[in-house]
């Protein structure tokens, strides 16, 4: 397996304090200028009064610090153990807007609250989605994610201040792209990590000279701040409006979990050197950690949250995914929210810096969404899929489809090509899933004793797709061995046990896939200790004889763990008589 | 091992029926006829030249692109892929075309397609200098950039429909086509399949006819049988400083299309074939040679010049059907069409919201294609750069999103287009990366055992400048000597008996053996090694302990001459 080269602190790696906080800014200095624009789209579309304004200014700040923080945590269900920033995200603006105007800021917060609980319940029973959350469909939304941000910033590109050469702004986007363009290949990686904060104050320095830095607002603003209350409490007449404004937060919501799980996917892939298999956990707990903010958020009059897109990218540019920089970073948000000056300062930066910086950043995004569509079996059907959805995404978002069609409810629904392009990929996925052979199933318990009904569940399997004797004597070898691994990583052991076990099996291409689905408390994942059995030169125990034999009849190996299930896929190739 | 290609019916060499053969020839030529025809009619009628050379125009290139589909099946001697490589006209020198139309006429452009043309000839003699900079890397971000080009041109057609139709007609017969194939694709039969696309556009068309979609004014007015008798515009180099100003952008795109056509040659095998092989570079130089010859046609028939058509992969794969007689008969459906206009005009009638929903579909996988190509490059932290840069710098220039009002002058057709713009960003990367890593260290020698004490000191002396360890030197010359042993076991009499080693270290040592290797290729031997069950000849020692040592083994075969690429990984003391 490839070793992740440039990662210069994993997520239990401790950089000194001041590094900490150095890397926590350059983590949160651009998201924090979005955030603002955001809150204040909200509340002024919203038509809501200044006083609110600057209180949901504030309790979006302290809400989302504090979810940086917690995310850094694991606690039962809650959190990832990674540096996950929470944000307010632009997905909840028109739904939060219509709130505001329909029933005002209670309404609004008691709509966060119910959908959130169903938020809950969705991300409780992930394992039941592990056909649709694949490889395929994360790569694919993230490639959709990253192409609409970059289409969306670099249409901003321009945005400068009336009177400034726009060649300046050309200028100074250019030098702080080549800055970090240059740091990150040629710079070695202790320079590497500084990189987006070299750029952008460069980037600044290069800027002042032309006129493109406006210092007034940050000369106007206060140093500390805290806002007046104002608290707008609980709408709980759930009346009709409450009704006919909740499936929108609904789906929004279910919409938003999907395509951030990309985001907790890849963060897995890349913040280790050595590379871990998905722990399905680990999205759950990040997912679960954003709804307990957005309940937050709803007590104090904030607006929703999802998880914030980029950290992993902005792991590929620095190398740094330690915890303690997203604490740090928690800090940061909370302490703005107190700052108004720092503030002001961030947000004083020149959009063409700000542009290029997310322009580099978001592509490399992309490119990880590109490696993860291809990194399994891949055909011409998944490679329709993926195609048909990237586009019909980057198109929607353009405004290339029919623009004058989508308006109003359909341009709602369909105008934002982040989620058009994840439902298309989910019901073409699910299209393929649903026309691919049937499976079949076998429930026995999760102990040595199920062994003989589970070889002749699988010696029929074998027999039924017309197999000759080597290849279902490989398949009952392959369901052997995967048993005795799952019954060796605390799957229950000898006979006894009551844990339930189903396999299901189906004939994919050449192949049979088995899947094991069980119960399990052990923290090791299948999948990781076969990889990395070549790493150890002898048998760690006794079961290290089954894990090899596994690697041995399996074609591939794929273990999911989620909260409340393990799933173990193996695919075994065979010859049919 | 790489995975094999279930769906694939029919090989490149594989005889396909004759009912298969016409209909799937048919369906390359329904949707790329649009792709020749459209781009000329668009740059002539905006140029304002008159219909009669239109008339040439339209009927030169159908032609052209006829003649030079049937070479690129057939493989003449050095010319052709020997695969379906579909010629259609050159979508990158579109904007330079149209520049010269409007500042020079047709004679000044054709003179300057003539001479550019000549270029394609040379970088196909030459491809194997241009190794390091035609990467699969390179080739992959081309192809994503083209489908990105044609997307977006593409989702433009949506709306280009009759007046007074109904605002719902063209979104009706656009989705229907679109989940029709989609929904073929993913659950007809086997045999259904392949016809899904030509099924979806039948579809398409029907529910399009009662929606008022389908102009037939055209149909009626066109002739059934039509030969242009005037158009030909002949050559001319006035005025002069408009013709050096230009003829520099001519070349550049010249070179674009040229990796462009490495990049369809390099697909095009990877999909005609079964068992997964390594690209073959002479079938890549086959390719630009007919599009040299492709070109120079053009160039003398006074209209725009022609490049492979990336489309044809995908319809390939969709298909199933790879056999190349199935080129052939494309090839004389296009010239074919050339001389029956009103077949023509019966297959541009298709409604543009069909025409691209269909081609939604062919350019995603196209995107897709060039995604496996980027990642089977290997994509680590360096290439990321080179492929996430230039991918949306070029994307950004094409959409106008990169500081548009800077861009006067030759920059705008220059840059302005995303494949031609994404290219020169990509090529400079990865020649700056070239320039600025770690120098190679080169060895002349005769291919010849004796040169082996030669060999092994250059590459310990290499091994030591890198402060490698006793055993990770051992492993390194071990290498060197397997690969002397197995290319002195092929060598071609009738090659040069030169052996050229060179040795670079970035992260491992990468070690590149030139000479002549007249034998299949080493790099697919050593893949299917382990399905030789016993040892077939002496060299076979010689494969089994390279494999062994080394962490890759990559072969490109060339005309003139072979390079082989091995990577060896220090190992711990």
């Amino acid at each position: 397996m490839t070793m992740n080269e440039n990662v210069l602190y994993q997520p239990d790696e401790k950089p000194s304090h001041l590094a900490s906080l150095l890397h926590g800014f350059q983590n949160v200095m651009t998201r924090m200028a979005a955030m603002a624009a955001v809150t204040a789209i909200v509340a002024t579309a919203g038509g809501q009064s200044e006083e609110y304004l600057t209180w949901i200014f504030f309790g979006v700040f302290i809400v989302c610090g504090l979810g940086h923080i917690l995310q850094t945590f694991r606690v039962w269900r809650f959190g990832s153990g990674y540096s996950l920033s929470v944000a307010s995200g632009t997905v909840f603006i028109a739904v939060c807007i219509v709130a505001l105007l329909e029933g005002g800021p209670a309404l609004l917060s008691t709509l966060i609250v119910v959908s959130s609980l169903i938020q809950f319940a969705f991300i409780w029973r992930l394992s039941l989605l592990r056909r649709i959350i694949t490889p395929m469909v994360t790569g694919t939304v993230l490639m959709v994610l990253s192409a609409v941000v970059i289409l969306v910033v670099m249409g901003r590109l321009s945005d400068i201040p009336e009177g400034a050469p726009l060649e300046a702004a050309a200028i100074v986007a250019g030098a702080t792209f080549a800055i970090l363009l240059g740091m990150r290949l040629f710079a070695p990686s202790r320079w590497q990590q500084w990189s987006p904060v070299v750029a952008i104050v460069s980037g600044c320095a290069l800027a002042a000279p032309f006129g493109l830095l406006d210092f007034q607002a940050v000369g106007q603003a206060a140093w500390v701040g805290m806002p007046t209350n104002a608290w707008p409490g609980f709408d709980l007449s759930f009346g009709a409006k409450f009704w006919a404004l909740l499936p929108g937060f609904v789906i929004v919501n279910l919409a938003n979990t999907i395509t951030t799980i990309s985001e907790t996917v890849v963060i897995q892939q890349l913040a280790w050197r050595r590379p871990r298999a998905t722990d399905f956990r680990v999205v759950q707990g990040a997912q679960n950690l954003v709804v307990l903010t957005n309940l937050l958020a709803a007590c104090i009059g904030a607006l929703p949250n999802r998880l914030g897109a980029g950290n992993s990218a902005r792991g590929l540019i620095t190398g740094v995914y330690a915890r303690r920089m997203g604490v740090y970073a928690g800090i940061i948000l909370i302490a703005v929210a107190f700052l108004p000056k720092l503030m002001a300062l961030i947000a004083a930066i020149p959009r063409p810096i700000l542009t290029a910086y997310i322009a580099f950043l978001v592509s490399l995004l992309f490119t990880q969404g590109m490696r993860m569509v291809v990194q399994d079996d891949f055909n011409t059907k998944k490679a329709s899929i993926v195609g048909v959805s990237l586009w019909l995404g980057i198109s929607l978002q353009s405004g290339l489809i029919f623009p004058d069609l989508l308006s109003g409810t359909l341009g709602t629904l369909f105008g934002s090509g982040i989620t058009t392009g994840a439902v298309c990929v989910i019901l073409l996925s699910l299209l393929l899933d649903v026309s691919s052979p049937k499976r079949k199933r076998l429930n026995a318990e999760m102990n040595l004793s199920s062994l003989p009904q589970i070889d002749a569940f699988l010696q029929d399997v074998g027999d039924s797709e017309g197999w000759d004797e080597e290849s279902v004597g490989r398949l009952r070898s392959a369901g052997e061995e995967t048993l005795s691994s799952m019954i060796s990583q605390g799957g229950a052991g000898e006979s006894g046990s009551k844990q339930r076990l189903t396999v299901s099996a189906r004939r994919v291409d050449e192949a049979i896939e088995m899947e094991f689905l069980s119960a399990s408390e052990s923290a090791d994942n299948l999948e990781d200790r076969i990889a990395y059995l070549n790493d150890e030169p002898e048998l760690r125990d006794d079961w290290d004889v089954s894990f090899r034999l596994l690697r041995h009849y399996a074609s591939s190996v794929e273990h999911r763990k989620y909260h409340d299930i393990d799933i173990i896929t193996v695919r075994v190739d065979g010859a049919s008589h | 091992m790489a995975q094999q290609n279930e769906s694939l019916r029919y090989e490149a060499h594989e005889p396909s029926p004759i009912v298969t053969t016409v209909l799937t020839a048919f369906q390359i030529t329904i949707i790329l006829v649009g792709l020749v025809v459209v781009p000329i009619v668009i740059i002539v009628r905006t140029a304002e030249q008159p219909e009669a050379y239109l008339t040439w125009t339209v009927f030169a290139s159908l032609g052209i692109c006829g003649i030079t589909t049937i070479l690129q099946a057939l493989r003449i001697g050095r010319f052709g892929a020997g695969h379906i490589l579909v010629m259609g006209t050159s979508e990158p020198a579109i904007a330079i075309c149209l520049t010269a139309l409007v500042e020079g006429g047709p004679s000044m452009m054709a003179s300057l397609v003539v001479i550019s043309s000549l270029l394609k000839f040379v970088v196909a003699a030459r491809l194997s200098t241009l190794r390091r900079i035609i990467t699969p890397t390179v080739s992959g971000i081309v192809l994503m950039l083209i489908s990105s080009t044609v997307v977006f041109a593409v989702f433009h057609l949506l709306t280009e429909v009759p007046e007074h139709t109904s605002v719902f007609s063209a979104p009706i017969a656009a989705v229907v086509t679109l989940l029709v194939i989609v929904a073929l694709m993913m659950r007809a039969p086997a045999t259904l399949q392949p016809w899904s696309p030509i099924i979806g556009i039948v579809v398409g068309c029907i529910v399009a006819a009662p929606l008022g979609l389908i102009e037939v004014e055209h149909i009626i007015e066109a002739s059934w049988v039509g030969f242009p008798s005037a158009g030909w515009p002949g050559f001319a180099f006035q005025p002069i400083t408009t013709f050096f100003v230009l003829l520099p952008e001519f070349i550049i795109i010249t070179l674009i299309v040229a990796f462009k056509a490495v990049a369809d040659a390099v697909v095009i095998q990877r999909v005609s074939q079964r068992e997964p092989r390594a690209s073959d570079f002479r079938t890549v130089q086959g390719a630009l040679n007919v599009g040299g010859i492709g070109s120079l046609l053009c160039g003398l028939a006074g209209t725009i010049p022609n490049m492979t058509v990336s489309p044809t992969a995908a319809i390939v794969s969709l298909t199933g059907v790879a056999a190349r007689r199935v080129g052939i008969c494309a090839g004389i459906m296009f010239v074919a069409l050339a001389l029956l206009p009103k077949i023509t005009a019966i297959l541009l009638a298709i409604p543009a919201p069909v025409a691209a929903a269909y081609l939604l579909v062919i350019m995603g996988m196209v995107f897709i294609e060039g995604i496996e190509n980027v990642v089977r490059g290997g994509l680590d932290s360096r290439k990321t750069i080179v492929v996430a840069v230039s991918f949306w710098i070029g994307i950004g220039f094409q959409e106008h999103l990169i500081f548009d009002h800077l861009l006067v002058g030759p920059l705008r057709p220059l840059l302005g287009n995303t494949v031609t713009s994404g290219s020169i960003v990509a090529a400079i990367l990865i020649a700056f990366f070239e320039l600025t890593s770690p120098r190679r260290r080169r060895l002349e020698v005769e291919l010849d055992m004796a040169s082996l004490p030669k060999i092994q000191e250059f590459l310990r002396g290499f091994a030591s400048r890198q402060g490698w360890n006793e055993k990770s030197t051992d492993r390194l010359c071990l290498v060197g000597e397997e690969m002397l042993v197995i290319m002195l076991g092929y060598e071609d009499p009738d090659k040069q008996r030169i052996l050229k080693v060179s040795a670079h270290f970035d992260g491992t040592a990468e070690l590149e053996f030139v000479s002549g290797y007249d034998e299949g290729n080493l790099e697919d031997r050593l893949a299917h090694i382990n399905e030789q069950t016993e040892i077939m000849d002496e060299r076979e020692i010689s494969f089994r302990m390279l494999r062994f040592y080394a962490s890759s083994v990559r072969h490109q075969k060339y005309h003139d001459v072979d390079v082989i690429t091995v990577q060896v990984e220090e190992t711990p003391a």
